[in-house]
C-alpha cells in the first residue's frame, strides 16, 4: 500500500500528513485532523452531513477520495465562526431555532453558506433547491429556510423583522421563544457526539451480523480472529456473565445471538481491535456454522398453527394482544344507517435519524462499567445492563451523549451491551460507530399494520359502533411492541365518543427486522385508518369533514374507548382553529378539488418545478400547473401524555448557585426537541433568574436523579414539572432567608430576571447578592422535586382503565397537488392546530410541529422499508427515500393552550402528536383532488397513477395522461 | 468502503493511458467518484479492494468544452454543475441546464461528470438521454506502441446495456461531441420518488426548433431513459412532428407513437403512461422555454392556476 502525502490548506492552515490511498476526505478531516464538525450520516453522498468546501466548491466529503483534495484549499464548518463569533448564517440558525438534534446542521450550515455565496439574493425556491442535497430529519426544514432568508436579508442590510425572543415585554420566560441553549455549539460544529469522541488507548469495534433470517448457530469459532495482531478481544454470547436479555417490555433479546439468529442483521459476535480495518478483517476469520430454520415473514402466517416458532415462550408467536371492549357493537351494526368497511395498510418506516448509533464504553477506576451513547433511556438501560453483566446497579453507569436524532429508535439497548462486554474483556475503552447500512438493517422500524375496520353510523353522521382489528408485524424481538399495541388500542378509534367499540391490536413475532418505538407509538397507524374512515363516511353522508367530527367528538365528561371519564377536552377549539386558519371551504369530501375556492392561498408554497435559478419568473408558475389537480383534506387526532397505563415519575435537584446562577440536575434526555432550553426557561421563571444563568446537567445515571426516557411526549410534562417543584423548594429556602434578612413577610418576596424584591417596599437586590446573603446565614438554597403522573393499567379482558391523566388534540388540513401524468403528489400547504396545554416555547413547538408534519409526509408519500424474506432492499438512503427540502409544504401552525389542571405548570406536550394527523390529511386531500382512496401507505407515484387510471377509464386506461396534457 | 493499494493522479492523457495499460488486473479509472464510492457499500458491492485507482480529473486536456464547427466538444472532466453555470453551454445545449438541475444535487454535480454518467451506462441515466437527443459522439483514446489512438462512437452505440458500454479496457473516454443547438428550446422531464437526489423512474430530454413563422416544427429531438436497458430516442414521434404544425393535437398524436417503447422489466405499465405524458409535457415546456405557448394549454392552466 502506498500512502498519500497530503499537502493542503485546511481552514487557512497548511497541513502535511500521510493518508491511506483509499482514504476519503471525510476520513482525513475527522481521523487525522480531528475536525469532527464534518459528520458521516450515510457514507454514500445521500445526506449532506459531510459537506465541505473544496477550493470554494461545496462537495460531499464522503464521496471524495482524499487524494483529490491534495494541493487544495478546504474549508470545514469549523472555519465559519471566527474567534467564536457566529457567521450571519449561523446566527440565523440560532435565532430561528433551525437546529434541533443538530447532527445535520453543520452540513446544512455549509450548504446554506454555499447558497448565499453563489447567489446573495437567492429567493426561497432557489434556497430550497440548493439545500436539496442535505437531509434533515428533525426540523421539517421550515426554520432552516427562515434562517437562510434572515441571514440573506441581514447580509444585504434589508432585514425587516429581527427574530425577537419576546420575554422582555411579557415578564416571564415561559411562553416566550427563548433561543436554544445548545444551538451555538451545534451550528458551529463544536458539539461532540459519541462518534466524535476519542478516549486515550481506545479500541474500535466491528460487529459480525447474521445473513440468515432464522437459523440455529451450531458453533462459533473465534480463535483465528483472536490471533490477528491488533485484535484485543472477540466477544460472543458466551461472554455474558449475567442474565442475558433486553427489551422495553419483555427481555427477549440477547446482547448477541444466543444459539439462534432470528433476523438478518442480528449481531452474532463482535471484535475490538486497534483500528477499524483490523477489526473488519477479524470478522472475516470468525467461523460461524448455521443450520437454517424455517422462517416466517408475514404476521398473518405467523399466527397460523404450525408456523415456525420464533421464541419458545410464545408458541403462538403473539407478542401482545390488547383488547378493548365497550358496549355492544353487534347490535349497532344490525341497525346502522350506514356501514363503512375498509382495510388499511401501513408500511415499516425507518427512523433515519442522521446520527447513526455510536458509543464508547470503559471500566473506570472504581470498576464502574460506563457506557456513553445517544441512548433515549439511560435509566432503563442501566437496569438491564446491570443484570446482563451481573453487577450491582451502582457499578453500571450510563451517560447520554448528545443525541443526533432518536424518534424512539434509540430507546432499545441494541449495542451498548456489546460495548460493555468488550470493555470488560479488553480492559480498554472501546468505541463503536455504526455505518448507515448497519443502522438500517439492525435497528427497529415503525410497526407496519394491517387494520380491518368497520364503522356503523346513523344518518346524522353519528358513529354508533366501530370494530377495529390491527395486526402488526413486531419482527424478531419484542422491543416496544407490547406498548405500541396498547397505545394503538387505546387511541384506535380517535377522539370520538363512540358508545360501542370492539378493538383488538395484535403484535406478532416474525423473522423480519424488529419493530419498535417510533414517534406516536402505534397511534399514527391507528388514526390514519380512523381518519380515513371518517372521510369516507362524510363523503357518503354528504357531510363536511369538520362537521362529522364535531358531531362525534369527545367532550368534557365523555367516556373514552377504555371508559376513562375525560376532564377538559380541547378538540372543539382545535378543529375551529384549523378550519379558520386554512379558510376551509365548507362541504362534503366528494372530490371537490377541481371546483373548490379555498385553494392557492398564501399558506401554500409554490409548487416545486426545478430550475428556479434558470427559469424566468413568469414561466415558473405556469409550468407547474399544467395537468396537475389540487385538493384539500383534513384529519384530527388525539394523544396521551406520559407513560401509558402506568405510574410515571421523574425527579430533579436544583441549587440556587453563587453569582445568582442555578444548577438543575436531572436525568433528562435531550434528543433534539429542545427540552434543555424549556427546563432553563421553567427554572428561570421559578427561581427568578435568567435562562442563560441556568446550567442543566447531567444525563448520567451516576450523577443525576431518575427522569427516565425521552418518549411518550413526557419530558415537558414529567421533567418540566419536577424541575418546577424542585425550584420552588429551593426558592422557598432562599425566600425565607431573604424575608428574615429584610424583616418582611415571606409572601411578598418576588424575583424575576436576576432580581429579587419585596413587593411594596424598597427592598430589592440582585439574585447574586441574595444567594450570598443566604449562604452567609448558613443556608445553601437547594431543592428537590418529584412529579407523578397517575395512569392506571388496562383490564386484560375489556381494556378498561385510565391510561393518562392528560390528553392533547390536534387537527391538520393539507393542500395537495396531484400530477396526472406521473402520479406524483406534492403537499403545498399544511395548517396544523395542536393543543399543547401551555406553550413554554412557541418557536420550539412550531419546530416540533414542522418536524412531525414532514415525517408524516414521508410516511404518507415515499418512505418504505422493504424486505424480501427478511432481507432489506432499502439498506441506504439512496433506496430508503426521505423527504428533502424540495418535498416539504409550507406549514402554518396554530398553538392552542388548554392548560392541564392536574400539574403545576399546565403544559402538556407536542413531540409525537404533531405527526399523527398528517398522513390521513394528505391522503384525504388526494381523494378530494382526484377521487382515489389510498388505503395502503405510501402513496407513491405508481400507486396513485394506477388508482387514477382505474378510476377514470377502465376501458381506455392508456389515454388518461394524454387527455390531461 | 472502496479500498485501493494505490491512488494515481496522472496529469496528462499519455500518462493516464500508460498507467491504465500497466495497471494490475481489477484496477479502475475514477473521475468524479460519485458512483464508484457509493457502489462499494453494504447492500451493493460491499467492501471492494482494488489494486489501483487511476484518477483522470487532473488530466487537463480532458477539461472544459470547446466549439467545433456545428458541434461542441465536452471534455471528460466536465461536471454537471457547469451546465447550470456556463451560460454558453446552456445556449448551445438548451436541454442541459434542466437535465443538470434534476441530476443528484448541487454538491454531487460539482464532482460528477457527464462522461462518467455515460460510462456507467445506467438504464436511468439522466445525462445519457440528453446526449442521445444531442446526437452525442463519444471520443476515446488508447495507447498502442507508445502512440495515442483515438476513435469515435455514437452514444447510441456506445451504451450497450445496463452497465455495459463499447469502451475497451485499455481505453479512456476523452469527451463527447454533440450538436450545437443554439436557438432550440430545451426541456427535461423527470419523475422519481422525490425531487432532489432522485433516481429517474422515467426521464425525458427534449429539444425543439420551430419554423421561422412559428407554425410548424422544424426539428424535434426526444430521448428517454428509465424505460429499458438503455436510454432511447423516440424516432417515430420525432419524424411525425417534424414539419407538422405546432399544436396540442399534433403533440397528442406523437404521444401515441410509443408502442413497444418501454422494455423495462418492472413497473412497465406505469412507465408507459409516463412516457406518453412526458412527450407532451417536454415538448410544451421546450416551446415555453422559447416563449411559445400552445393556446390549448393556456386554457388548461387557467383551470388549475
Amino acid at each position: 500500500m502506498r500512502n498519500l502525502e497530503m499537502n493542503l490548506t485546511v481552514n487557512g492552515r497548511k497541513v502535511s500528513k500521510l493518508a491511506k490511498p483509499h482514504a476519503r476526505l471525510i476520513d482525513f478531516l475527522r481521523d487525522e485532523l480531528n475536525l469532527t464538525g464534518t459528520k458521516e450520516g450515510c457514507g454514500a453522498g445521500e445526506c449532506g452531513t459531510c459537506s465541505v468546501f473544496l477550493d470554494g466548491r461545496l462537495v460531499k466529503s464522503c464521496l471524495l477520495p482524499a487524494a483529490k483534495a491534495n494541493g487544495s484549499e478546504i474549508e470545514t464548518v469549523e472555519s465559519l465562526a471566527k474567534a467564536g463569533r457566529l457567521s450571519a448564517l449561523q446566527k440565523g440558525f440560532y435565532e430561528t431555532g433551525a437546529s434541533q438534534c443538530g447532527y445535520c446542521i453543520p452540513g446544512m450550515v455549509m450548504a446554506a453558506t454555499a447558497t448565499l455565496r453563489e447567489n446573495p439574493n437567492a429567493g426561497l425556491e432557489e434556497i430550497k433547491e440548493r439545500l436539496g442535497g442535505n437531509i434533515c430529519r428533525c426540523t421539517g426544514y421550515s426554520k432552516i429556510f427562515e434562517a437562510v432568508e434572515i441571514a440573506r436579508d441581514s447580509l444585504n442590510c434589508s432585514l425587516q423583522n429581527p427574530v425577537d425572543e419576546g420575554f422582555f415585554s411579557s415578564g416571564s420566560f415561559i411562553g416566550t421563544s427563548v433561543r436554544r441553549m445548545d444551538a451555538p455549539s451545534k451550528v458551529s460544529g463544536r458539539l461532540k457526539y459519541a462518534g466524535d469522541m476519542i478516549y486515550p488507548d481506545m479500541l474500535h469495534m466491528q460487529v459480525l451480523r447474521s445473513q440468515h433470517a432464522h437459523a440455529r448457530i451450531t458453533s462459533i469459532d473465534t480463535s483465528e480472529a483472536e490471533r490477528i495482531p491488533g485484535v484485543a478481544c472477540v466477544i460472543t454470547a458466551e461472554d455474558v456473565p449475567g442474565k442475558d436479555g433486553f427489551g422495553v417490555f419483555v427481555h427477549d433479546q440477547p446482547v448477541m445471538a444466543r444459539g439462534v439468529v432470528r433476523y438478518v442483521g442480528e449481531a452474532v459476535a463482535a471484535v475490538a481491535a486497534e483500528d477499524i480495518d483490523t477489526a473488519k478483517s477479524a470478522l472475516e476469520r470468525i467461523a460461524v456454522a448455521y443450520e437454517p430454520l424455517p422462517a416466517v415473514f408475514n404476521p398473518q402466517e405467523a399466527m397460523q398453527a404450525g408456523a415456525p416458532v420464533i421464541h419458545d415462550y410464545a408458541p403462538d408467536n403473539i407478542v401482545k394482544h390488547i383488547p378493548v371492549r365497550k358496549g355492544d357493537t353487534k347490535r349497532e351494526f344490525s341497525r346502522a344507517d350506514l356501514i363503512v368497511e375498509e382495510t388499511f395498510r401501513t408500511q415499516p418506516v425507518e427512523h433515519a435519524y442522521l446520527e447513526p448509533e455510536a458509543g464508547i464504553a470503559n471500566v473506570d477506576y472504581d470498576d464502574v462499567v460506563t457506557v456513553i451513547s445517544p441512548s433515549q433511556n439511560i435509566t432503563h438501560h442501566r437496569h438491564m445492563l446491570a443484570k446482563i453483566i451481573d453487577k450491582p446497579i451502582n457499578k453500571v453507569r450510563f451517560i447520554m451523549s448528545p443525541v443526533g436524532g432518536g424518534f424512539g429508535g434509540k430507546e432499545d439497548m441494541i449495542y451498548q451491551g456489546m460495548l460493555a462486554l468488550a470493555a470488560m474483556k479488553s480492559d480498554r475503552p472501546v468505541r463503536l460507530v455504526y455505518t448507515r447500512e448497519e443502522s438500517i438493517v439492525s435497528t427497529a422500524k415503525r410497526h407496519p399494520a394491517t387494520i380491518q375496520y368497520r364503522m356503523a353510523l346513523n344518518s346524522t353522521g353519528k358513529v354508533t359502533a366501530a370494530e377495529f382489528r390491527m395486526v402488526s408485524d413486531g419482527g424478531a424481538y419484542g422491543m416496544s411492541t407490547e406498548g405500541v399495541m396498547r397505545k394503538a388500542a387505546i387511541l384506535s378509534c380517535g377522539p370520538y365518543d363512540i358508545p360501542n367499540v370492539k378493538v383488538d391490536t395484535i403484535g406478532v413475532y416474525t423473522n423480519n427486522t424488529p419493530s419498535g418505538a417510533f414517534r406516536t407509538f402505534g397511534a399514527m397507524q391507528a388514526q390514519f385508518a380512523t381518519e380515513s374512515m371518517l372521510d369516507i363516511a362524510a363523503g357518503r353522508l354528504g357531510l363536511d369533514p369538520f362537521e362529522i367530527r364535531r358531531r362525534n367528538m369527545m367532550r368534557e365528561g365523555s367516556l373514552t374507548h377504555t371508559r376513562q371519564k375525560l376532564g377538559t377536552v380541547s378538540i372543539d377549539r382545535v378543529l375551529d382553529a384549523a378550519e379558520r386558519s386554512s379558510h376551509w371551504e365548507y362541504g362534503a369530501p366528494t372530490v371537490r378539488g377541481p371546483t373548490r375556492k379555498d385553494l392557492g392561498t398564501d399558506g401554500n408554497r409554490l409548487p416545486c418545478t426545478l430550475g428556479a435559478r434558470i427559469r424566468r419568473g413568469d414561466q415558473f408558475k405556469s409550468g407547474a400547473s399544467r395537468s396537475k389537480v389540487r385538493g384539500r383534506g383534513m384529519a384530527a387526532s388525539w394523544y396521551g401524555i406520559a407513560r401509558t397505563a402506568t405510574i410515571d415519575r421523574a425527579g430533579a435537584w436544583v441549587e440556587l448557585d453563587d453569582g445568582g446562577t442555578a444548577k438543575v440536575v436531572t436525568g433528562v434526555t435531550e434528543i433534539g426537541e429542545g427540552i434543555l432550553t424549556l427546563l432553563a426557561q421553567i427554572a428561570a421563571d421559578e427561581l427568578g433568574v435568567r435562562p442563560q444563568d441556568v446550567t442543566i446537567g447531567d444525563n448520567d445515571t451516576a450523577r443525576s436523579p431518575e427522569a427516565a426516557h425521552a418518549g411518550a411526549t413526557r419530558q415537558t410534562y414529567m421533567i418540566g414539572n419536577s424541575v418546577a417543584l424542585a425550584c420552588r423548594e429551593a426558592r422557598s429556602r432562599l425566600d425565607a432567608e431573604i424575608a428574615d434578612h429584610w424583616n418582611v413577610p415571606v409572601e411578598i418576596v418576588e424575583a424575576f430576571n436576576g432580581e429579587i424584591w419585596a413587593k411594596g417596599t424598597n427592598f430589592k437586590t440582585t439574585m447574586e447578592d441574595a444567594v450570598d446573603i443566604a449562604k452567609r446565614r448558613g443556608i445553601v438554597p437547594v431543592g428537590s422535586g418529584t412529579f407523578t403522573a397517575k395512569g392506571t393499567g388496562l383490564d386484560p379482558v375489556d381494556g378498561s382503565g385510565s391510561p393518562w391523566q392528560a390528553y392533547v388534540y390536534g387537527c391538520q388540513v393539507a393542500e395537495v397537488e396531484v400530477d396526472l401524468v406521473t402520479g406524483e403528489v406534492q403537499v403545498l400547504g399544511i395548517w396544523a392546530a395542536h393543543d399543547v396545554g401551555r406553550a413554554i416555547n412557541p418557536r420550539g413547538i412550531e419546530g416540533q410541529i414542522e418536524g412531525g408534519v414532514v415525517q408524516g409526509l414521508g410516511q404518507a408519500l415515499m418512505e418504505h422499508y422493504k424486505q424480501v424474506e427478511g432481507r432489506t432492499s432499502t439498506s441506504g438512503f439512496a433506496k430508503y427515500i426521505l423527504p428533502t427540502s424540495l418535498d416539504v409544504p409550507k406549514i402554518n401552525s396554530t398553538i392552542i393552550e388548554d392548560r392541564d389542571p392536574l400539574s403545576p405548570l399546565g403544559a402538556k406536550g407536542i413531540g409525537e402528536p404533531s405527526l399523527v394527523p398528517t398522513a390521513p390529511a394528505i391522503i384525504n386531500g388526494i381523494y378530494d383532488a382526484v377521487g382515489i382512496r389510498i388505503t395502503s401507505l405510501p402513496a407513491t407515484p405508481e400507486k396513485v397513477l394506477e388508482a387514477l387510471i382505474e378510476r377514470r377509464d377502465p376501458e381506455s386506461r392508456m389515454h388518461l395522461a394524454i387527455a390531461a396534457e | 468502503m472502496l479500498y485501493c493499494e494505490k491512488y494515481e493522479m496522472p496529469e496528462s492523457l499519455e500518462c493516464a493511458l500508460e498507467l491504465l495499460a500497466h495497471a494490475p488486473e481489477g484496477s479502475r479509472l475514477i473521475a468524479g467518484g460519485t458512483d464508484l464510492l457509493p457502489w462499494a457499500r453494504e447492500g451493493r458491492a460491499g467492501d471492494v479492494a482494488l489494486p489501483m485507482l487511476v484518477d483522470i480529473t487532473r488530466v487537463s486536456e480532458l477539461d472544459g468544452f470547446e466549439p467545433e464547427g456545428e458541434k461542441i466538444r465536452l471534455g471528460a472532466n466536465l461536471v454537471f454543475q457547469k451546465f447550470l453555470e456556463e451560460k454558453s453551454l446552456g445556449n448551445s445545449l438548451p436541454c442541459m441546464p434542466f437535465c443538470a438541475v434534476w441530476f443528484a444535487d448541487d454538491q454531487i454535480r460539482e464532482q460528477a461528470t457527464l462522461v462518467g454518467n455515460l460510462v456507467n451506462a445506467s438504464p436511468a441515466a439522466d445525462g445519457t438521454s440528453a446526449m442521445l437527443a444531442l446526437n452525442g459522439i463519444v471520443e476515446t483514446a488508447r495507447l498502442d506502441g507508445g502512440k495515442v489512438f483515438r476513435r469515435q462512437v455514437s452514444v447510441d452505440e456506445f451504451v450497450m446495456g445496463p452497465g455495459r458500454t463499447a469502451l475497451n479496457s485499455d481505453e479512456i473516454v476523452t469527451g463527447v461531441l454533440c450538436d450545437d443547438l443554439q436557438g432550440y428550446g430545451g426541456a427535461f422531464e423527470k419523475v422519481g420518488h422525490r425531487r432532489s437526489l432522485a433516481i429517474s423512474t422515467v426521464c425525458a430530454a427534449c429539444l425543439v426548433k420551430p419554423s421561422e413563422d412559428g407554425r410548424t416544427f422544424d426539428d424535434v429531438r426526444l430521448a428517454m431513459a428509465g424505460i429499458g436497458p438503455t436510454p432511447v430516442r423516440l424516432i417515430r414521434s420525432e419524424m411525425f412532428l417534424k414539419g407538422n404544425e405546432i399544436s396540442a393535437r399534433a403533440i397528442a398524436s406523437a404521444s401515441e407513437m410509443t408502442a413497444g417503447l418501454v422494455k423495462s422489466r418492472t413497473r412497465k405499465e406505469y412507465r408507459s403512461h409516463v412516457v406518453k405524458g412526458f412527450i407532451g409535457r417536454a415538448i410544451a415546456n421546450a416551446l415555453e422555454n422559447l416563449g411559445i405557448r400552445l393556446p390549448e394549454m393556456e386554457r388548461e392552466d387557467r383551470a388549475y392556476a
